[in-house]
């Protein structure tokens, strides 16, 4: 018979269950491994999400091959490549990470979370220092773009003196920066989620949420920072290096 | 008693359990804080019912403006903007995730015999997102409307200058899109991941397999079309030069972009619609589904070839010749697994009892309509036809059988079908019956006459047009009429059903899937006892008791706990 | 021979017009029986598909309805050879119509080698402009531009050359008694070959075959119609595109300039002194206007003249720098003149 009563006893008499896991899970595996699948859709969908900007960028250098060549040196590659390191680190460290919340070592897994965050201020502040200058010389996008020959990068004059500002605006160099600042700024509100997910992490790591049968959230958040990373490595190349 | 079945005592009439889901908790905050699925549905069912009665008003308003080659209610301006609200409305927050996230989400753990999705608090976030979603838009139209069409073109749309209502179209869409990507994440992770012992993929309901090829959709088209109107939306507010000739872009891009997304999109809206009419169809003759694994992979097939034919859209776009017969070859090939459906559906009724309860009436009009919708699309994947069909009455006609005349078709068959496990009331059958044959009738009427509108070349998005045409016109208006008429009716009566209808029995149908192994409407955690896993189609395994007490389990099942059918 | 392919009209033709099918206006180019043949191919098919699935259903729902004393039998739940046939060989007959879609397509698309009379198109909002040339027939280096009328004469290979201003949107040119179609895109030119081959009076189209724009252009679209004349004679043809193309015909200047406004302007300035894209003409006529750089214009001839030529050179403060320049040839200052006149009679 199935009374209220007796549902109501049904449940109590299930035997005890972690803390940690859900209602709807039999398992706390069963919970780990569907949050990673459940990432792991979410990281194709990312894919994807950015391979309409790829798109664009192909299209766009099919199109305009000889303004994206003088584009490019408006880029700094040293920039760039530091990005690039400071990224390349911060996975280790989110790897790391998740060792660590594996073996319980609650501290290492502090200090991983916290060096994680950090390389992503700093991408951002590298950012920052980047995108200001841009603005600020006026190698923006559309038809805002206009730089004065004075403002031309150094190896651009080396390399093509006679270049006037008239020239580089009417072959359509704004393009090349809308796409620069659509793609890189994508990424950097990517980074800027990143760095909320892992004050998160901070936070419940302090708390000490996290065990070796569950540490799911790190993980995960783990796999989201790396396809970031590996975004930027895409990127860097595509832009900064390709002349 | 095993299988979550209500035991029958000797007066005949089934013992509810007194809570359930809808009465587990009270209050609207708790509601709107909830993680149960089924809560979740029905909030998603009374948001796209929202959107249908606001989009269907629309269309109501647009057919009424046709009645007349010139103005009769609506200024040009106007008349673009209700046609922009119309399809922007039912495609974004009706068509899209109609029946996927709220039949869908309703049903899907309860048919795999799991407790919840997998992630219930991405499943609350997608329905706030549709919520957001909805509210831009009706900013859109606070705002006084929009008027680029729904599929927001450049240079019309985002190269005009700054404006506030296209900015929050674009918003909106960007939006809807994240609810559909995270409701498609979470789909394919229960799917995977929440099916308990005994549950094979080969034992899911047929509506699941849809449901998991339009997730695939959901989680792999709906990002481009994120970035595309993401894209445009800077471009609108900074004029960048993506897609805008003016700066240097390109506006046939935007074209394949967005119908990188919006083909596969039609399938988002079409493949739940055939998962619903599966179910239909083989509950309502008492017949295992024929050829059930061709259906089942029919889905990922559609899924799988959608991906590939956007360029159908642009044959007169100025894309090479070349592209567009490769695009025409690829199209056809779609038509295959839809006839594949189409005939298994028919050899389904074959030598079965069938009941005519108005879901399956609604069931046989879709066998019907999407027969024409599918049919009449031979002639536009044919390269030939379709320069002179294009953008013609001919194709409104086309795929408002298709996404009209099928999807909202299995919509109110869904809606009907599971009323009674959903809210445990019984609805009117006769005026349900009723209605269900108008809403047949007026599609015929509103969609046949444009057919031949189109061929003899009448443009849609016309506000006003040639005089010629005006008996096509009249009868279509006619036809929106009847077919208005009767999803007021419709609403009518199922609200009133939740106040004053009979009780449901907890399997009134004979269906054979896990749902119907629950209490109307089911308990909190969707089963008291585990469900007894068996084949969604073994009709065999339920008798008829009486009006009022449905079917139930035969005892034997009960008692075995395996299913008594012999055929997989 | 050609059009003598259509083998399928539907029997039964209440609706029929003069000289077409139940479906189409008369085929009246050399595309057009290839379009239709293929749509009745296909509509033969579809309606023995149709009447195979609904018949069957029907016959299923009478037979096998629920009622006192009949019962469901179980039946096989698959039988992969039926499957595979009724997979296979509707595959092998789209493979074939596609084949022969394509066939005809390949027709449509490919222009001949020689012959080839071109025609320039300019779709705007809301408005199509043809520009003809013809050194014989209508003098050395004439040229004309006709706004809505496109003048073809009988049986010769036109190849129209479709745009649209960049700062325009886009628009898609159909002749449904041609059944041909070609969008215009900003910044590219799109090319529509075809051959008319009856006139618009032989196929009963005494007031020119409708053309109509078939891309959402925005708040007249559907006021964005032309019509097609097709005409026996190259002398008919000559006087034809005389008459609409050369302004001077219109002899009241300010008839003459409302319908240059009308043609070429409306999109962006009002005559009633609302407010649109760029200033009303309203009161415009010798009125002081200040500029993008500060500096103070009377609106006079010169200004008027060079806003037309070179907008871009001064632009009205408060006003977006994006109207599109104008140019008629040899014909501009019968252009100039009648749009002076028209400004000055909208004086205040």
């Amino acid at each position: 018979m199935s009374t209220v009563a007796e549902a109501e006893n049904k449940h109590e008499a299930l035997p005890a269950r972690p803390k940690e896991l859900a209602m709807h899970f039999d398992n706390l595996n069963q919970q780990f491994t569907t949050g990673k699948l459940g990432m792991w859709l979410f990281l194709g969908q990312e894919l994807l999400f950015f391979c309409g900007l790829f798109t664009a960028y192909a299209v766009y250098r099919a199109n305009h091959q000889e303004m994206f060549h003088y584009a490019h040196y408006f880029l700094d590659w040293k920039l760039g490549g530091l990005n690039t390191v400071v990224l390349l680190c911060s996975s280790l460290t989110a790897a790391w990470s998740v060792r660590c919340a594996q073996l319980e070592q609650r501290k290492g897994l502090i200090i991983t979370l916290a060096l994680t965050f950090l390389a992503a201020c700093a991408f951002m502040v590298v950012k920052y220092i980047e995108y200001e200058h841009k603005i600020h010389i006026g190698a923006v996008w559309g038809s805002h773009f206009g730089v004065a020959e004075a403002n031309f990068p150094e190896h651009l004059k080396e390399a093509y003196p006679n270049l006037t500002a008239e020239q580089l605006q009417q072959m359509g160099t704004g393009s090349f920066f809308a796409i620069y600042f659509c793609m890189t700024g994508l990424h950097g509100l990517h980074v800027l989620v990143g760095m909320g997910l892992y004050i998160w992490l901070l936070i419940r790591a302090i708390r000490g949420d996290f065990n070796r049968k569950y540490y799911g959230a790190v993980d995960n958040v783990a796999l989201y920072w790396h396809i970031v990373d590996i975004i930027w490595i895409f990127l860097f190349p595509l832009l900064y290096l390709i002349g | 008693m095993a299988g979550g079945i209500v035991e029958k005592p000797s007066s005949g009439v089934p013992v509810r359990p007194a809570r359930n889901y809808l009465n587990e908790t009270k209050g609207l905050k708790n509601w709107l804080v909830t993680l149960d699925h089924k809560r979740i549905a029905l909030m998603y069912l009374a948001a796209v019912t929202v959107a249908l009665l606001l989009g269907g008003f629309w269309a109501i308003v647009l057919r009424t403006e046709l009645l007349g080659p010139q103005d009769v209610i609506l200024s040009n301006d106007w008349y673009n903007r209700a046609f922009t609200l119309h399809g922007a409305v039912m495609v974004f927050l009706f068509i899209i995730p109609g029946i996927p996230a709220s039949l869908g989400n309703f049903m899907l753990p309860m048919q795999l015999g799991a407790k919840d999705l997998a992630l219930p608090r991405v499943n609350l976030l997608s329905w706030y997102l549709y919520v957001i979603g909805l509210v831009f838009f009706l900013g859109v139209l606070f705002l006084g409307g929009l008027d680029t069409g729904w599929t927001l073109y450049p240079p019309l749309s985002s190269g005009r200058p700054v404006e506030l209502n296209l900015i929050f179209a674009y918003t909106a869409v960007f939006i809807l899109g994240f609810s559909s990507i995270l409701t498609g994440v979470n789909f394919i992770a229960t799917m995977h991941k929440l099916r308990p012992k005994g549950m094979t993929m080969y034992k899911m309901p047929l509506f699941l397999w849809a449901l998991y090829a339009t997730s695939l959709i959901q989680v792999l088209a709906t990002p481009v079309v994120g970035i595309t109107l993401g894209m445009s939306l800077i471009e609108h507010v900074f004029k960048i030069g993506i897609f805008l000739p003016q700066y240097g872009g390109d506006p046939v891009l935007y074209q394949h972009f967005f119908w990188f997304y919006s083909h596969p999109a039609v399938y988002i809206m079409v493949l739940p619609a055939m998962g619903v009419q599966s179910e239909l169809i083989a509950t309502f003759s008492r017949k295992h589904v024929f050829g059930y694994k061709a259906i089942a992979w029919s889905s990922i097939a559609i899924a799988a070839i959608g991906f590939i034919v956007w360029g159908h859209h642009m044959f007169v776009s100025g894309q090479s010749p070349a592209a567009g017969i490769i695009f025409s070859f690829l199209t056809f090939w779609v038509a295959i697994p839809s006839a594949i459906k189409t005939f298994n559906w028919v050899a389904t009724l074959y030598k079965g009892a069938i009941d005519f309860k108005a879901p399956m009436i609604y069931a046989l009009a879709f066998i019907y309509l999407f027969g024409i919708g599918g049919l009449t699309g031979l002639f536009l994947a044919s390269i030939a036809n379709n320069v002179h069909l294009h953008d013609t009455y001919f194709v409104i006609a086309h795929f408002h059988m298709v996404m009209v005349g099928s999807v909202l078709t299995a919509f109110l068959g869904g809606i009907h079908f599971w009323w009674p496990k959903m809210t445990g009331k019984m609805y009117n059958e006769t005026l349900a019956r009723i209605c269900a044959v108008m809403v047949f009738v007026g599609f015929n009427v509103t969609f046949m006459p444009q057919f031949v509108a189109g061929t003899r070349g009448m443009p849609r998005r016309y506000a006003n047009y040639m005089d010629e045409f005006t008996v096509f016109h009249q009868v279509s208006t006619i036809g929106a009429y009847i077919l208005g008429l009767a999803v007021v009716i419709q609403a009518i009566y199922l609200v009133h059903s939740l106040f004053k209808g009979k009780q449901a029995p907890p399997n009134p149908w004979g269906s054979a899937s896990l749902e119907w192994q629950s209490s109307s409407p089911p308990d909190f955690h969707n089963f008291l006892d585990k469900p007894i896993v068996m084949g969604a189609y073994d009709f065999e395994n339920w008798e008829f008791v009486s009006e009022d007490a449905g079917y139930v389990l035969k005892k034997e099942v009960i008692e075995t706990g395996k299913s008594l059918s012999t055929v997989h | 021979m050609m059009s003598d392919l259509s083998f399928g009209s539907l029997p039964g033709l209440p609706l029929a017009e003069a000289g077409g099918s139940f479906w189409f206006p008369p085929q009246s180019s050399s595309v057009a029986a290839g379009s239709d043949f293929t749509y009745d191919l296909i509509l033969w098919l579809c309606i023995i598909f149709f009447v195979a699935i609904c018949g069957a259903t029907m016959y299923f729902m009478v037979k096998y309805r629920k009622r006192p004393g009949h019962k469901e039998e179980i039946t096989s739940t698959h039988n992969t050879k039926l499957e595979l046939a009724w997979s296979i060989i509707p595959l092998i007959i789209l493979m074939v119509v596609f084949g022969i879609s394509t066939y005809w397509y390949l027709e449509m698309v490919t222009p001949p080698n020689e012959d080839v009379h071109e025609i320039e198109v300019t779709a705007k909002q809301w408005n199509w402009t043809f520009t003809y040339r013809d050194d014989e027939l209508l003098g050395q280096g004439k040229q004309f531009l006709v706004p809505k009328h496109l003048h073809l004469i009988k049986d010769r290979n036109y190849q129209l050359v479709m745009t649209t201003p960049d700062t325009d949107v886009l628009h898609s040119l159909f002749i449904p008694a041609f059944r041909v179609k070609q969008d215009c895109v900003p910044g590219r030119y799109n090319k529509l070959w075809f051959r008319p081959t009856k006139t618009h009076t032989e196929a009963g189209a005494d007031e020119g075959f409708m053309l109509y724009c078939t891309e959402y252009c925005g708040k007249d679209h559907s006021e964005m119609l032309g019509r097609v004349f097709v005409w026996d004679t190259e002398a008919e043809w000559a006087a034809a595109v005389e008459q609409d193309g050369n302004i001077e015909n219109i002899k009241d200047l300010v008839d003459r300039g409302k319908s240059i406004y009308d043609q070429y302007c409306k999109s962006c300035h009002s005559v009633d002194g609302s407010d649109n894209v760029g200033p009303t003409w309203k009161g415009l006529w010798g009125k002081k206007e200040t500029m993008e750089s500060g500096e103070t214009i009377t609106v006079d001839k010169g200004y008027v003249r060079e806003s037309v030529l070179e907008p871009a050179k001064k632009v009205v403060k408060g006003y977006p720098n994006s109207m599109t320049p104008f140019e008629w040839g040899d014909q501009n200052d019968a252009y100039f003149e009648g749009i002076y006149a028209y400004m000055e009679s909208l004086k205040d």
